[in-house]
């Protein structure tokens, strides 16, 4: 009995180590308090939850374009099937007041009924910014974003985002954000 | 008539002051000056001001700040006219160096030195023989090692000279980008 409790634990044991090892490989770990980190939260949140946030008031309001003053005013929204949306949008947009032109492209599938809704996002965008650095971003599969029953903004986010950096001379840096619930679960790497 | 009999009494006051001032000067015309001098570094160009935007430029590239010690500084000067001297000035201070980027948090820090070399003149003003006045220009470059040379200028509206006339002491203000407040040292002339 002893040894089958002992194999079971080394094979939960085996399996949680390749779990961790599935995670996010190469590249090196950083806090997730860091600068980096925190441009990655720019777009996980003032960007692509902004845009999901102005995306609900356009549903409820029945346009097809943020016409009113907003941070992301000229965004087109296309309905393409029930319950996704597709947005594009291009122009100077702020990170912590920091504005540069910045494009994106993003799907997004409205996943329950309620006003303040839970959200799957696929988006891809550049940024272009002083100096010849630019970075490209994207999802690597769909970021969902849970309202957990808040009015406004979206507290758990579970996905990962990509994100390329590039200066003068080439590719400068890839990192990753690893979206696992409260944004102080995050994980971020960089070096890819 | 009485303003034209002070008027004399005043040139010729100052002739004799002029005369002493830079008697030394000529009999004894060059002289070397050894300083110590207040530092600040963010007169250096190499001084990068921290900056906390959130854009990629500020998170990739190291920023650089820069401290010193005092600045030791030794000047020689050749007197071509009784109040006027040519010479050159050299700098030198030891560097803390610290880069720091913002992407990871990462610093970096380690000692270097700082030396330049400018060409001067120095202009001596009518004074007496044991308290002479001066003022000194200079420009040239400075090096710190593994950063591309720098102009450097030095500018010293007022400087004073007392006590004698081959050993005495010697202050001076000083406005550049390399010394910035004061400096005061030694000189001796021969």
């Amino acid at each position: 009995m002893k040894k089958i409790l002992y194999l079971f634990a080394a094979a939960v044991l085996a399996l949680s180590s390749c779990t961790k090892g599935a995670d996010i490989v190469g590249g090196y770990e950083y806090n997730i308090y860091t600068p980096g980190a925190r441009y990655m939260i720019c777009i996980a949140d003032d960007l692509t939850a902004g845009a999901l946030q102005d995306l609900e008031i356009a549903i409820d309001m029945g346009k097809t374009e943020i016409s009113w003053a907003s941070h992301f005013t000229g965004m087109e929204i296309e309905k393409v099937e029930e319950n996704v949306w597709q947005l594009s949008f291009e122009g100077p947009f702020d990170f912590d007041y920091q504005t540069y032109e910045t494009t994106f492209s993003m799907t997004a599938t409205k996943l329950n009924e309620e006003k303040h809704a839970d959200w799957d996002v696929v988006i891809t965008g550049t940024r272009t910014e002083r100096e010849g650095y630019r970075c490209t971003f994207e999802s690597l599969g769909a970021i969902t974003y849970r309202a957990l029953g808040t009015t406004t903004g979206w507290d758990y986010m579970f996905g990962r985002l990509s994100m390329i950096v590039y200066n003068k001379d080439g590719k400068k840096d890839g990192c990753m954000m690893n979206f696992d619930g409260a944004p102080s679960k995050a994980q971020f790497v960089r070096g890819l | 008539m009485h303003l034209i009999n002070a008027m004399k009494k005043f040139l010729f006051a100052l002739s004799v002051l002029v005369f002493c001032g830079t008697a030394a000067a000529q009999d004894h015309p060059h002289e070397f000056n050894l300083f110590l001098g207040g530092f600040n570094s963010q007169y250096l160009g190499y001084s990068v001001a921290p900056d906390y935007s959130t854009d990629l430029y500020a998170l990739y590239e190291p920023q650089t700040q820069i401290s010193t010690g005092p600045v030791y500084t030794l000047d020689y000067n050749y007197a071509v006219l009784k109040w006027l001297s040519v010479g050159v000035q050299f700098h030198y201070s030891n560097l803390n160096v610290r880069t720091r980027t913002r992407i990871d948090s990462s610093y970096d820090a380690y000692q270097s030195s700082m030396f330049s070399f400018l060409p001067e003149v120095k202009l001596r003003i009518p004074s007496s023989a044991h308290f002479r006045l001066y003022g000194k220009a200079a420009a040239g470059m400075y090096f710190v090692p593994q950063m591309a040379p720098r102009f450097a200028y030095d500018l010293v509206p007022i400087g004073c000279e007392w006590a004698g006339q081959r050993v005495y002491g010697t202050a001076e203000l000083v406005y550049g980008n390399v010394v910035k407040g004061g400096r005061i040292g030694v000189g001796f002339r021969f």
